[in-house]
């Protein structure tokens, strides 16, 4: 596996000031990725040069291009552009998880490797000012960096799922770091979300999983979710989903168990005793 | 100091006897207690074991859970740098001397790694002999950690240079930073909740930024410290869902903001109560133990 050129914030941020008072063919006219003057992870055995950086660029701006690049496009084609490029990015960087965790990798990515592609994607063009303006969440954050996210939501969620989501939704599930990065626990959350949407069609779906989340988040604090199989995840995540959409007056397609003799003892004993 | 109740009966340390970590980097042993590992890199798995010894029916005598009831141990990895989870085959619990053991690929973490080792309830059993036993699957009843910096960890606030003219601030060569909260979310990653924005329309900021080391730009870092500092507290008492009996994630936003007012060495209610009756005295406080360090 890879470890990627990196740039620090303050270089990248500096960058982007002179960035975004260009126009997108002038920005890809002065790419020039033959010869990589960056730092890398300092003990990297495999370093990824020229041809991998050039191989990256000619792969997301194809991609992109598919989806109408450079021409301005309709927010639904920048979506399955992320859906499409996602993957792609995975499979093709074999960059180290360790290494992906760098924001300066990714700052590298969006400012020497595929800027323009980047202003396509999230830039608004200001004919006023003549400059660009784009949010710095979709530069500097890790968890909104236009190239990265993508790579990290196909790595914790596999590409089927991360292709399904949401954006918010992926943010809500990825941005938790108790509940983003574990996999069985994830992956569940998101498959349950989307069959309930198919089943409920409901417009709050993105209302519901905020409850199902915090829940779930309360819950793990006398409950672990490591010592569960995958299917009592799946159980559990199920009876948060039903939990929240009680509490929200949804309907869940999600048959509700009679109590158990044991849920009526619980109950009873949480009912018997006074409150302070 | 409030204690938080977890609603089920749960195992002092004295009842998991002889408990011992083992842990090695690539070849290396690390010694008992230390906590640095200098030359770990991402091509060096880490190798942990927990050994104990457990006299099952005593243990779940003391749950009041009976004997049928089935308890399983697990290891649990966290790094501060990648999001990634990672843990053990989940080890069913039997009486006697026993042991977990967990392998971290070296280049799925980053940063400091915290593992955990817990004992949770896998089956609950036919009949619960108390009200307290626990109950549901997953109820953790024991709970050990062992912290290991793989490389530096010290948090980097994202300091971005950044025009707030291009954020529609009128007159904004006269603003000097900007404290941004993308979310309120407590469980979120701190370094992407938390935003420090310095505004290179500002002919002061610029300079600080184009010599960092000067006279100058000592006074305002330390200026800008304080007042970083001080506009995380009023977040803090802002925030409804805090409280510093939850053990928020070290890499969270939570975690930041309770560490604030732990700084001013009171409840949350009390800081909160102060604050209101007198913020400057509060702020003053909390600028001694920020200038002082």
């Amino acid at each position: 596996m890879l470890c990627y050129p990196r740039m620090p914030l303050y270089e990248a941020s500096l960058a982007w000031e002179a960035l975004r008072r260009q126009s997108l063919s002038e920005i890809g006219a002065s790419i020039d990725l033959s010869t990589v003057q960056a730092q890398y992870y300092p003990l990297a055995r495999q370093r990824a040069g020229s041809e991998e950086l050039m191989g990256l660029r000619s792969k997301i701006s194809g991609i992109a291009e598919e989806f109408g690049f450079p021409s301005s496009v309709s927010s639904k084609n920048l979506v399955e552009f992320d859906r499409s490029v996602g993957p792609e990015v995975h499979a093709q960087m074999t960059i180290m998880p360790a290494d992906a965790s760098s924001i300066d990798v990714w700052n590298f990515i969006n400012t020497a490797v595929v800027p323009d592609v980047v202003l396509w994607r999230y830039g608004k063009f200001n004919s006023q000012g003549k400059k660009w303006s784009i949010s710095e969440d979709r530069l500097f954050d890790m968890t909104r960096t236009t190239i990265g996210r993508l790579w990290w939501r196909v790595h914790l969620l596999g590409v089927e799922l991360a292709g399904r989501l949401g954006e918010d939704e992926v943010v809500n599930l990825l941005e938790k770091p108790r509940i983003g990065g574990y996999p069985m626990l994830s992956r569940a959350l998101g498959t349950r979300l989307l069959t309930f949407s198919s089943e409920s069609n409901t417009t709050r779906r993105m209302e519901l999983f905020r409850d199902v989340t915090k829940r779930l988040i309360r819950k793990m604090a006398v409950q672990s979710v490591f010592i569960m199989t995958a299917e009592q995840i799946d159980e559990f995540v199920t009876s948060l989903f039903v939990e929240s959409a009680a509490a929200l007056s949804l309907q869940t397609g999600v048959p509700q168990a009679a109590p158990s003799e044991r849920d009526n003892q619980e109950r009873a004993f949480t009912t018997d005793w006074p409150v302070f | 100091m409030q204690a938080i109740s977890v609603g089920h009966l749960t195992l002092p340390f004295e009842n998991v006897s002889t408990f011992a970590w083992d842990i090695a980097i690539g070849d290396a042993p690390l010694a008992d207690g230390e906590t640095l590992s200098e030359d770990w890199t991402y091509y060096d798995d880490i190798y942990a074991k927990c050994s104990f010894g457990l006299d099952l029916d005593e243990t779940l005598h003391r749950l009041r859970l009976p004997s049928s009831a089935l308890l399983g141990a697990v290891l649990i990895a966290r790094s501060s740098g990648t999001p990634l989870i990672m843990r053990s085959d989940v080890h069913n619990l039997r009486n006697g001397r026993q042991q977990i053991y967990l392998t971290v690929p070296g280049y799925q973490v980053s940063g400091a790694l915290s593992l955990e080792f817990q004992i949770s309830l896998l089956h609950a059993g036919r009949t619960s002999e108390s009200p307290f036993a626990p109950k549901r699957l997953g109820n953790t009843v024991f709970r050990i950690d062992r912290k290991i910096i793989l490389e530096g960890v010290a948090p980097r606030l994202p300091m971005l240079p950044v025009s707030f003219a291009d954020h529609g601030i009128p007159s904004s060569d006269n603003s000097l930073w900007w404290l941004r909260l993308t979310t309120r979310d407590l469980a979120a990653s701190a370094s992407a909740a938390i935003w420090l924005w310095l505004n290179i329309d500002n002919p002061s900021i610029s300079r600080m930024l184009e010599d960092s080391d000067s006279p100058d730009a000592q006074a305002w870092l330390g200026f800008l410290e304080l007042d970083f500092m001080r506009q995380l507290l009023r977040e803090a008492l802002s925030n409804d869902e805090l409280s510093l009996q939850v053990s928020y994630p070290e890499e969270s936003l939570g975690y930041v903001l309770s560490s604030v007012v732990r700084m001013l060495g009171l409840s949350l209610d009390q800081v909160r109560q102060r604050y209101q009756e007198d913020p400057g005295r509060v702020e003053a406080e909390l600028q001694a133990k920020v200038g002082g360090r």
